[in-house]
């Protein structure tokens, strides 16, 4: 039974690999990787950079979300509807857009011109609200009665974060996190338009270059899922060992 | 222990309590009993200040409930249909946690506490099992253990049996009888008839929200009113078969 299932999977994996070499051999007769190869240091760089911009932005946009969680959770109405307007807003725009405000309205009134610590800034302010919704709708999963035996009790309302709502939160957290990781990584291609060397945009410079371009876009593609798809395995993982043995 | 209601009422979606008044005084385990959504579950929670009146007044051993709520509650202490322990926390942790973080005691003094109350409550052995890995009654029993290491004046109890099955019930309840002298003054809630005249000693029989019975636990013997003759008679048919 286990072979066989080992045997079936490797099958898919085989045809989509034959599949994509079908594809790549219609467009180009004669694939070349030497250009690639020969700077395949600013190519590791770029890779480098991508996933240090995307875990930097996930905390930082982890943070930020869950300082939204906490306010989209207030009684008071007017910081709720502070919450509620700014997850509004930055869900209503696409992030490419949102990248050129920050860049070309924000950075210039603020009078910040480092394109990393903007680009940083526009996926901190993108994932906010994603984050805040997977704070949410863990929180929700939580058993209610413990909320009134902390209120019975007289627990502070930092304590209840601290000693109870948090440690509860942190492990069925993780799928979320590494899911909005993946997105991040996925959304730092966009920073390629304001000229931050993240792995996109190096790798549209040595195609410009090489004039090798299906080649560029081949490497592009495989890098985004050698970082993405272990990623994804991994909440995957953690998901399923959460289902078996609860909290 | 002193009760004062007066034309306590409690509203959801439709009238729960109706003008429920009461004058209680020198007794120490008061049993609340009726029919399923009889209003008796809310009764309690008024009392404990888990939920406020729609209109009304509750005074017990002195204390305004809703006005002077903090202070009441700490002197108070209340056992859910679910244990409602804390699930990532051990049996001995959800005790302490409360002693320690929120009552102000040092560590050790909060740990010994906890385990002094759950070996009370024969649970010596379970003390670092968290909930989920112990039985229904365990857990029970553990939270009225940390129902008692807040060393309230008067503890609440609303059907600490209704979650489990009849053997696990028979456990927590013989656990509850066995604190009869402890000298702390129950409130409670159940549906357990013989529990009932074995730990009350005195008893509110409600119906469609209002008290329609009060009195010392010997009114079970001599009901005077239709509603609490039929309860008694059904409750105790149930257990004739």
């Amino acid at each position: 039974m286990k072979y066989s299932k080992a045997i079936q999977v490797g099958l898919a994996g085989l045809l989509y690999f034959a599949l994509g070499f079908f594809i790549l051999g219609q467009v180009s007769d004669n694939l070349d990787f030497t250009y690639f190869k020969m700077n395949y240091m600013q190519l590791v760089k770029a890779a480098g950079l991508t996933l240090a911009l995307s875990l930097a932005a996930t905390f930082s946009s982890m943070v930020l979300g869950f300082m939204l969680f906490l306010l989209m959770e207030a009684r008071n109405v007017f910081l709720k509807t502070l919450a509620s307007i700014y997850k509004e807003i930055i869900m209503g725009t696409p992030l490419l857009v949102l990248v050129f405000v920050v860049v070309y309205i924000i950075g210039l009134a603020l009078g910040i011109r480092d394109k990393v610590f903007l680009g940083f800034l526009a996926l901190t302010l993108y994932m906010s609200p994603y984050m805040a919704n997977s704070f949410s709708s863990v929180y929700r999963t939580l058993d209610r009665n413990q909320f009134i035996v902390m209120d019975f009790y007289g627990f502070k309302a930092y304590q209840k974060y601290v000693y109870v709502i948090l440690p509860q939160m942190f492990k069925p957290m993780i799928p979320g996190l590494l899911n909005n990781l993946s997105g991040i990584i996925k959304g730092t291609s966009i920073l390629s338009t304001i000229a931050i060397s993240e792995i996109f945009y190096t790798s549209q410079v040595l195609s410009n270059q090489s004039y090798r371009y299906q080649e560029g876009y081949f490497i592009l593609w495989l890098v985004y899922l050698l970082i993405t798809v272990p990623l994804s395995q991994v909440a995957q993982y953690i998901s399923s060992r959460g289902t078996r043995y609860g909290n | 222990m002193e009760i004062k209601m007066n034309h306590v009422s409690k509203t959801y979606d439709k009238k729960v309590l109706d003008q429920v008044s009461l004058s209680i005084s020198g007794y120490k385990t008061i049993g609340i009993i009726g029919k399923s959504g009889c209003g008796k579950s809310t009764l309690l929670k008024l009392m404990a200040g888990i939920e406020p009146a729609s209109q009304g007044q509750i005074t017990i051993n002195g204390l305004d409930v809703s006005k002077e709520k903090r202070t009441y509650q700490d002197q108070i202490s209340m056992v859910f249909q679910d244990h409602n322990l804390f699930p990532h926390l051990s049996l001995e942790e959800n005790i302490s946690l409360i002693l320690e973080k929120v009552k102000g005691k040092n560590k050790t003094e909060a740990q010994t506490r906890a385990r002094e109350e759950l070996s009370h409550l024969h649970l010596e052995d379970q003390v670092d099992k968290k909930p989920d890995h112990v039985s229904g009654g365990q857990a029970q029993r553990a939270s009225i253990a940390r129902a008692l290491a807040t060393d309230p004046d008067i503890i609440f109890m609303d059907e600490p049996t209704a979650a489990l099955d009849p053997l696990l019930s028979k456990e927590v309840l013989q656990a509850v009888l066995a604190l009869k002298s402890s000298g702390k003054a129950f409130v409670f809630v159940t549906h357990e008839l013989d529990f009932l005249q074995g730990f009350a000693d005195y008893v509110i029989f409600m119906d469609q929200g209002q008290v329609v019975e009060q009195g010392p636990v010997a009114i079970l013997k001599a009901p005077q009113s239709d509603q609490l003759q039929e309860f008694l008679f059904k409750e105790r048919s149930i257990y004739d078969h």
